[in-house]
């Protein structure tokens, strides 16, 4: 069955935007070109392909997220797709907003952990957008690529699990941070849903506050040496440390108490019960 | 860097936290002040000098062992956000199955309970105290009345739970697709496949020698046998738990089995073991269960009638009550996804402080709980320790074949990687077993379940225990069981019904099963 010229053969691996079903060039997540909106901020009219308008995106080929045979289909069937699309394993894109406590939005913090539990999410893709003087837009920059949830989509290894993302693991520097996107991705059909649960995200504590410390403390006086009082006698240094290690040691072992088994099953002598409860 | 370095001193954190409760750190805080007499201790470096007398005097080994041992038995420490429900089983709908599983057991128990107007536990008068003491052991000759017990519950029963274990998030539909389960478990778990488990099992591939086949009398000695003897010798000179576990893989001789196992399973015979042993005696004297006729009942339709294994039925009981009484066998419920029953002390519902377990290990018995220690009586003979080596492999091993989990070792994967190698590898047996209505996991499951024990002749099922010490696995068990299927498809092809399967199944004990996993992992590929 002969694909569209200049489209890649049938039964090849593709990845699809929502809109025209062509290829896409980054995640998959955003539309194309043509289905990207324009600089302002709104949303791409999704609903309408741009294949039924008669144009076509030409893009080059990626990484697949489902497997798609890429045929010359009819309208009736490209509506079926587009429905099943969207409520499957397309990927879903989540657009979170930090908002600060008075219910005003966060102007800008230091992103230092993400936390959350997994829910059939296969892969992840943070992207964040700094905050900038009022002039320039911001532009959405990716700081986790294709993070590996599950190993297997298919089966069950993973798919509930907790996970923490710290800063060191980021492409970008998250240090002025304002906005946030989740880019969750399950490529496998078996599944129902799939989302993150109990999201949350930490910034970097506030460094502790630089004090002043006196002068005596932070610059030792060099002490006298003093006078040898005895050949036979040991090093008084030396003898000290040794004295504060068997100290440390001492603390050590009388610190530390033997979480010991205590072995009785009954109360006071007494095992009569009653029947099992279940709670 | 800066996670794996965190996570390290995490288990590091535990591990110690594990071990102080131990008689080891009692026993090695002993020697250190013991040592400090010693000419070559010196004040100045006193902790290198004394971790070099641990050294050269053979505690550091003890340690060490101690430690793999933790290792191998305790979970990595799960992520700080996660709760401790999420370290027994991590997926959520799992937890609840098994949750509604222990209420339904709990609700056959109770009602046994009130039906048979029998309490869960009562106090034993002093006369009969005495009595029991006198015929400890001999309880086999006592011929309670039993024939109103009956067991809680049965493997099939157990099956039969699994079959309808589901996940709700899991497209189970209608129309067949790349990932439709044919077999009865339809839980998408991952499972190894052939290359995977040639890789795991590496050390049962042909060109291995193993003790089972390359020992047999055919086979010149000197041309395996004798060397793996030698070194087994020095493994155990060594007293090296790790190198034991790794040599096991091939096999362990009957002659050094017993002190290989208790070496993999660190079990030494101390006196405070011995006197523990006591101690749980003197419980089992004067407290009397109900869980304890279960036991009773259990062995006489189990183990008594075993051609194996009925002259042990005296150890039986001596093992299987005092196990019954053991509070340390509680430590275990943090990775295992079951939890103990509770109950609470008569006129006191609902207060915490009258709160127990029942029975006081946790563990309710079911119909063939005995067979898993049924094959130990062969190699120990002292109660004490025999009593620990099987408390050990319960807590390691056992635990996971009639609780409900995802762990790659629990009856689940266990039951999904047996339909799997054969789906795959056999899939006309498969497809004709099904099609006559005997699905194969339902004559496997029996097997899976009780380890083998009862299905394979004793010296065949410990060297097949061996590798389960020896991989710290059971997957073992399910490539055995499809492994039979393979070595009997021709006449299995011919049968008609389940019942006839399940005669072809059971009329004869399978002889040399050593060679069979080592066929089927290289042959089917």
């Amino acid at each position: 069955m002969p694909g569209r010229a200049g489209g890649p053969r049938p039964g090849a691996v593709v990845a699809v935007c929502h809109g025209c079903w062509h290829h896409v060039p980054h995640f998959g997540a955003l539309p194309c070109e043509r289905h990207r909106s324009p600089a302002g901020g709104r949303r791409a009219d999704l609903s309408r392909p741009a294949w039924r308008a008669g144009h076509r995106c030409h893009l080059p080929q990626r990484r697949s997220l489902r497997e798609m045979a890429f045929h010359h289909i009819g309208q009736a069937v490209l509506e079926l797709l587009t429905l099943r699309s969207t409520c499957l394993s397309l990927p879903k894109c989540c657009h979170l907003h930090l908002l600060g406590s008075s219910n005003s939005p966060v102007s800008a913090f230091q992103l230092q952990e993400i936390t959350f539990k997994n829910y059939y999410t296969a892969f992840l893709s943070i992207r964040v957008r700094q905050h900038t003087s009022a002039h320039t837009t911001a532009k959405w920059l990716t700081c986790l690529r294709d993070y590996c949830l599950m190993p297997d989509p298919h089966s069950e290894e993973g798919a509930q699990e907790y996970v923490s993302l710290f800063k060191h693991q980021m492409l970008c520097d998250m240090a002025r941070v304002s906005e946030l996107r989740l880019i969750l991705r399950q490529p496998s059909p078996l599944w129902l849903s799939f989302t993150v649960e109990e999201l949350q995200i930490y910034q970097q504590g506030p460094k502790s506050p630089s004090m002043t410390f006196p002068k005596w403390l932070s610059h030792p006086v060099p002490c006298e040496q003093p006078a040898l009082l005895c050949e036979s006698l040991p090093d008084p240094s030396r003898v000290s440390s040794e004295v504060q290690q068997m100290w440390a040691l001492t603390e050590m072992i009388r610190a530390s108490h033997t979480s010991a088994r205590i072995g009785r099953f009954d109360v006071d002598g007494c095992y009569d019960l009653n029947l099992l409860s279940y709670t | 860097m800066l996670q794996e370095e965190s996570d390290l001193s995490l288990i590091i954190a535990q591990i110690v936290q594990k071990l102080k409760g131990s008689n080891l750190y009692s026993q090695l805080e002993r020697q250190a002040w013991a040592s400090l007499q010693r000419p070559e201790i010196k004040l100045e470096s006193l902790k290198e000098d004394i971790k070099e007398f641990f050294k050269i005097s053979g505690w550091e080994k003890k340690l060490q062992n101690a430690v793999y041992g933790e290792l191998s038995v305790f979970p990595l420490p799960s992520h700080p956000a996660a709760p401790p429900e999420h370290l027994k089983e991590p997926l959520v709908y799992m937890r609840k199955a098994q949750g509604s599983w222990e209420k339904r057991i709990l609700k056959s128990l109770n009602s046994m309970c009130t039906e048979l107007s029998i309490p869960l536990a009562r106090k034993r008068p002093v006369g009969e105290q005495k009595e029991l003491l006198n015929k400890w052991n001999e309880m086999g000759t006592d011929e309670p009345d039993l024939s109103l017990f009956r067991p809680v519950y049965a493997p099939k029963d157990f099956l039969e739970v699994l079959i309808n274990l589901r996940n709700p998030n899991y497209e189970n539909g209608d129309s067949l697709s790349f990932r439709t389960h044919l077999g009865l478990i339809q839980i998408p778990l991952k499972v190894k496949d052939i290359p995977e488990l040639k890789e795991c099992f590496v050390e049962l591939g042909l060109n291995t020698g193993q003790l089972g086949i390359d020992d047999s009398t055919q086979v010149p000695p000197e041309l395996f046998e004798n060397e793996h003897v030698r070194i087994g010798q020095k493994v155990l000179a060594e007293q090296d738990s790790a190198a034991a576990q790794q040599y096991i893989r091939q096999g362990s001789p009957t002659a050094l089995r017993a002190e290989l196992w208790a070496l993999i399973l660190n079990i030494s015979s101390e006196p405070e073991d011995v006197l523990y042993y006591e101690q749980l005696k003197t419980n089992v004297i004067q407290h009397d269960l109900l869980v304890d006729s279960l036991i009773y009942k259990d062995v006489k339709l189990t183990a008594s009638n075993d051609d194996y294994y009925f002259v042990f039925e005296d150890y039986l009981y001596q093992v299987l009550l005092c196990f019954s009484r053991d509070t340390s066998v509680l430590s275990h419920f943090a990775y295992n996804s079951a939890s103990p029953p509770k109950s609470y002390i008569r006129g006191k519902l609902g207060l915490e402080e009258y709160a127990v377990f029942y029975p006081p290990n946790g563990v309710i018995p079911f119909h063939g709980f005995s067979m898993y220690v049924a094959p130990l009586c062969f190699l120990y003979h002292e109660p004490s320790k025999l009593y620990q080596i099987f408390r050990e492999m319960y807590v390691r091993f056992f635990f996971r074949l009639h609780s409900i989990s995802s762990h790659p070792s629990g009856i689940v994967s266990l039951c999904l990687l047996f339909e799997t190698l054969l789906q795959t590898y056999l899939p006309q047996l498969f497809y004709h077993l099904r099609e006559i209505g005997a699905q194969p996991l339902r004559i496997s499951f029996k097997w899976m379940v009780r380890a083998f024990s009862g299905y394979l002749a004793t010296d065949q099922l410990l060297l097949l225990w061996d590798r389960i010490l020896g991989y710290n696995s059971l997957e073992i068990l399910a490539v055995l069981a499809a492994a039979v299927f393979a070595f009997r498809a021709v006449n299995l092809m011919e049968v008609t019904s389940l019942a006839a399967a399940e005669v072809m199944r059971n009329n004869r004990r399978i002889i040399i099963w050593c060679g069979i996993p080592v066929y089927t992992l290289l042959k089917l590929e």
